[in-house]
């Protein structure tokens, strides 16, 4: 049977989709895509990193003389680092990068900002991780993304079984 | 036309053959990604029709042109596009290539004002891009980073 897709997975998956033809490997399910390929993708999507001090972990700038900035906190570790590239070129392909994105825990979160998360995740957790349940799932991503942001640390539990649920549908449609 | 009106127009011209002549492969909505310009500008081009150019469009050409000497660098410069992006018109297409004060302000607008090292670092942003485009940093943009240094 079809599985049915929500829009959100809808979404994710067609990001997914479009970043495997720059970056082949993207979210195969057995762990982050090579650095390169994602700074590949990164260049492709005109979006230029930058590695700074900020009061923040991360923001990006929609076009600046062209091209997005995405700009990221010199103190965040590289896992974390790793995440925060790939849930911002998740909102660029998502077409969710109009004004400036800042990573957002807190409170009722918009559709973007589960695209974008399903969209990191997707690659850094593994499918072997995802067959293990929810629980190691949850823990998985904690041990990816260290942020001290009080919001974070119950974002885990609300993503894990939507990125189990989106291994599923990248098994079957991808 | 006055004489100073063809020169703008000789120009105008050069730099679009210029900028469509890097871009040949590419689709129509491709190619204006690429460029900073919307889909329907890019087919009129292509159509021969090339007046004068508004002011925000022509600055992305040229920033295009700049950015893009050596013609190698068009694989890792030309961005593609996705059915799941938003379709890029001409208000978005101007408003992503327009430097001025009413785009700064906003993105400084959307941080916190004691957030000063984010705000610097937008305002470094903009600097870049001003020197990238081979453009001398405006007067504003200074006032504004003084601004925010005071502030």
């Amino acid at each position: 049977m079809t599985p049915r897709r929500s829009a959100v997975e809808r979404r994710v998956l067609d990001a997914i989709d479009f970043a495997r033809r720059i970056c082949p490997g993207y979210a195969d399910g057995r762990g982050p895509a090579a650095k390169n390929d994602v700074e590949t993708l990164a260049r492709y999507l005109n979006v230029r990193m930058r590695v700074t001090r900020l009061d923040q972990p991360t923001i990006l700038l929609p076009p600046v003389g062209g091209s997005y900035r995405l700009l990221i906190d010199d103190r965040l570790h590289w896992g974390t680092r790793d995440y925060v590239i790939r849930h911002e070129l998740g909102h660029v392909l998502a077409g969710d990068a109009a004004e400036p994105t800042v990573l957002h825990f807190a409170g009722p979160l918009p559709e973007a900002e589960d695209v974008a998360d399903l969209f990191a995740f997707a690659d850094m957790v593994t499918a072997e991780d995802c067959g293990q349940g929810v629980e190691w799932v949850r823990q998985r991503m904690e041990e990816l993304v260290v942020v001290d942001y009080q919001p974070w640390y119950h974002r885990p539990d609300d993503l894990a079984p939507k990125l189990i649920r989106l291994r599923e549908r990248i098994e079957h449609w991808l | 036309m006055t004489p100073r009106q063809d020169a703008d127009l000789e120009r105008a011209q050069q730099l679009v053959s210029e900028a469509l002549s890097r871009v040949e492969e590419l689709s129509h909505t491709e190619a204006g990604r690429a460029i900073g310009v919307s889909e329907s500008t890019v087919r009129r081009w292509r159509e021969g029709d090339v007046s004068v150019l508004r002011s925000p469009v022509r600055e992305s050409v040229e920033a295009f042109v700049f950015r893009y000497n050596d013609p190698g660098e068009l694989l890792y410069g030309s961005p593609v596009v996705s059915d799941t992006t938003v379709p890029y018109g001409d208000e978005v297409a101007a408003e992503a290539v327009i430097l001025d004060p009413n785009l700064a302000r906003r993105l400084l607008g959307s941080v916190a004002p004691e957030h000063k090292r984010t705000r610097l670092a937008i305002i470094h942003e903009f600097e870049g891009a001003f020197v990238e485009a081979g453009k001398a940093i405006p007067q504003w943009l200074t006032a504004l980073r003084t601004e925010v240094l005071s502030g």
